[in-house]
């Protein structure tokens, strides 16, 4: 939740290219609270991937923020609240010791040794003025009145300084989360070594259920950012109504994502499981996966009640383009298409966007149904999937922006964005080559989660 | 001013919000910091929810995390300075027969992993509070109450730079503490 306006404080100045394991060491633990520039956190991964005792340390304060995250929220007792209300309406006040903040003992032995050096060397100095000005033959009973000011002094002078220390400032503080949306997604053991697998197996072929395989290539890791994406922000999910809209529609503890083959707190780990790779690969395919779906129930419902099959029609297409439109938007953003299934998709996502506001326009007056109907199908006749099933998708990750950043830098609703990863959920369940089997999105504690979960279920 | 005869109601809702939202970890941080005092821990947190009321009217709400916790840290150093001047007659119970620190996540879950995780619970406290207090003031504020570096460096009055050191610092000590359960986690 690091607030954009206070991060790349002092690290920012270190060179990339030059980081030694010392500094690297260092900066790691800044990294995973997201408090880097890109170039730099870009650097430092680089030589993390590069570097195995820096990995190591990389990897172990990964495992430790896991196991930290993982442990059970501190609870209060059941009548805390009826307590602090009854202490609210008895006009109970503050306790005293609340806003004083207490003096460490060395500083209060600086302060007092400060405010004796002070009283010595006013004593000091006026003993000298008093030397001076002072006659010669001096009666006894007059010597207090000279002497007085400096007692004063000395005994004042501590006291001055102490009572200036608790001042308290405490204004303008930022209060977003930090974690909740400047935390890394933390690769597993088994994401890592995935990932340095496919770094060094370029090709990888997936093959969602009943679907021919695409053929995937994933370019190199660390591939440098096009011009266009090095202009963005590293972290688009930085926008309070974000954080807002989120907060208001996740409930805690709720898993909205149909469903959950594998239990919750079989994973107490609450962290991020996810590889963007795969997650990028499953939206491709959970799109492809839902234009089918939608030119089948075009088909299937063509013998149907014109408003049903429009009803029905709709809901697929809704579902088709909510994919389409994420793809757009996390194209540059947080993955590159290849320019033809960039230009595919486009049109795709028009062609939809002219379905659902036919459908709206049905809906809203109820006539022309028939005359509509007509004109859906005859749209979504120009959908072409096959092309794009046999055409090569390039997936270019961009290191400074994590999935769980990009989407909500998105913007998109979060409804949309639970349609999309059912969709993902659906495409990618049974397929034997995507180790991801599951995408969940909840927001335990208000905050937006994302989760692979990789391996099969038992 | 101690009152708030006419507060907002839309303050007054997010400070109910606020109290729901911050009581457990309020009293979960106070709980570290006092260490073998720990009992004292929800006092602390309604203390400090308390003296927030009383001054809804002069903090922002953005800051209200910050200075909650700032307040509680106050309230804890409080206890521990009267503690050492307090005779403790009584052998302590906590010692002994110290009861979990948060309920455990699922009953749900099977008794072998629950175990493990129990186990896990406790080498991570115990390794927290072998934390010397700076070390671990700044982890608990950073990592398990989430603040960012600049809340943790308001509410400790310490520079930005030492914030960051302090944290990387008591995470690879922690790391040290945790290694055997570190290997053995599921993530990895």
């Amino acid at each position: 939740m690091t607030n954009g306006n206070h991060k790349h404080t002092e690290s920012s100045s270190k060179n990339p290219a030059t980081l030694s394991c010392r500094e690297t060491q260092a900066l790691i633990s800044e990294s995973l609270d997201h408090r880097l520039q890109s170039s730099l956190d870009r650097g430092l991964r680089k030589h993390i991937f590069s570097c195995p005792p820096c990995r190591k340390v990389y990897q172990d304060l990964l495992a430790l923020q896991a196991l930290v995250k993982g442990q059970p929220e501190d609870q209060v007792s059941p009548d805390f609240m009826e307590v602090l209300e009854r202490r609210i309406a008895s006009g109970e006040g503050t306790p005293t010791a609340a806003l004083d903040s207490p003096i460490p003992l060395a500083r209060k032995l600086k302060l007092f040794s400060s405010g004796m050096a002070t009283a010595a060397a006013l004593l000091l100095s006026a003993w000298l003025v008093l030397d001076e000005i002072t006659p010669p033959p001096i009666k006894p009973e007059n010597a207090p009145i000279f002497v007085q000011p400096g007692n004063q002094k000395m005994a004042m002078t501590p006291g001055k300084i102490f009572s200036s220390r608790v001042s308290d400032n405490n204004s303008n503080i930022g209060d977003i989360n930090r974690r909740s949306f400047f935390q890394d997604s933390p690769m597993s053991q088994k994401v890592f070594q995935g990932t340095m697998n496919s770094i060094n197996n370029e090709k990888l072929s997936a093959d969602a259920e009943g679907f021919p395989s695409i053929p995937y290539s994933r370019s190199r890791r660390l591939t440098p950012l096009s011009k266009t994406s090095a202009k963005t922000t590293s972290s688009p999910g930085l926008q309070p109504e974000n954080l807002e809209k989120f907060r208001r529609h996740f409930q805690p503890h709720t898993t909205p994502l149909g469903e959950t083959p594998f239990a919750r707190t079989q994973f107490p780990g609450d962290m991020d499981l996810v590889d963007p790779s795969l997650f990028a690969l499953g939206l491709f395919k959970g799109t492809l996966k839902s234009l089918e779906d939608l030119k089948a129930n075009t088909q299937r419902f063509k013998h149907f009640p014109p408003h049903k099959a429009i009803q029905e029609i709709l809901k697929s297409a809704q579902e088709a383009r909510d994919c389409t439109s994420l793809l757009l938007k996390l194209d540059r953003r947080l993955l590159d298409l290849n320019p033809a299934n960039g230009t595919w998709l486009k049109k795709v996502h028009h062609q939809l966007q002219k379905v659902t506001e036919l459908g709206t326009t049905i809906q809203s007056d109820g006539k022309g149904v028939r005359d509509s109907l007509q004109k859906i199908q005859l749209l979504l006749k120009d959908i072409q999937t096959k092309d794009a099933l046999k055409s090569r998708v390039t997936i270019r990750l961009k290191f400074e922006s994590n999935l769980r950043d990009s989407l909500l830098g998105t913007g998109m609703p979060p409804p949309s964005l639970q349609r999309v990863l059912k969709v993902i959920s659906r495409a990618s369940d049974g397929d034997p080559e995507t180790p991801s089997s599951s995408f969940f999105l909840f927001g335990g504690s208000g905050e937006l989660r994302i989760f692979v979960l990789h391996g099969k279920q038992k | 001013m101690e009152t708030n005869t006419a507060l907002d109601p839309l303050v007054l809702a997010a400070y109910k919000r606020a109290v729901r939202e911050f009581a457990g970890p309020l009293k979960g941080f106070s709980a570290r910091v006092l260490g073998p005092d720990a009992e004292w821990a929800e006092d602390v947190s309604q203390d400090a929810l308390l003296a927030l009321y009383r001054h809804l009217h002069q903090i922002p709400e953005h800051s209200w995390k910050p200075w909650l916790y700032r307040v509680a840290r106050n309230l804890c150093l409080d206890r521990l300075r009267r503690r050492k001047h307090r005779p403790r007659n009584f052998r302590d119970i906590r010692d002994d027969d110290s009861p979990e620190i948060a309920p455990p996540t699922s009953w749900t879950q099977r008794p072998d992993i629950r175990l493990q995780d129990k186990e896990t619970q406790e080498a991570l406290e115990k390794a927290i509070q072998e934390l010397s207090p700076k070390f671990r003031e700044v982890y608990l504020l950073c990592e398990r109450q989430e603040l960012s570096y600049e809340q943790a460096a308001s509410v400790l009055k310490i520079p930005l730079k030492t914030v960051s050191t302090r944290l990387f610092r008591a995470r690879k000590k922690l790391i040290k503490a945790m290694q055997p359960y570190l290997g053995d986690h599921p993530h990895r």
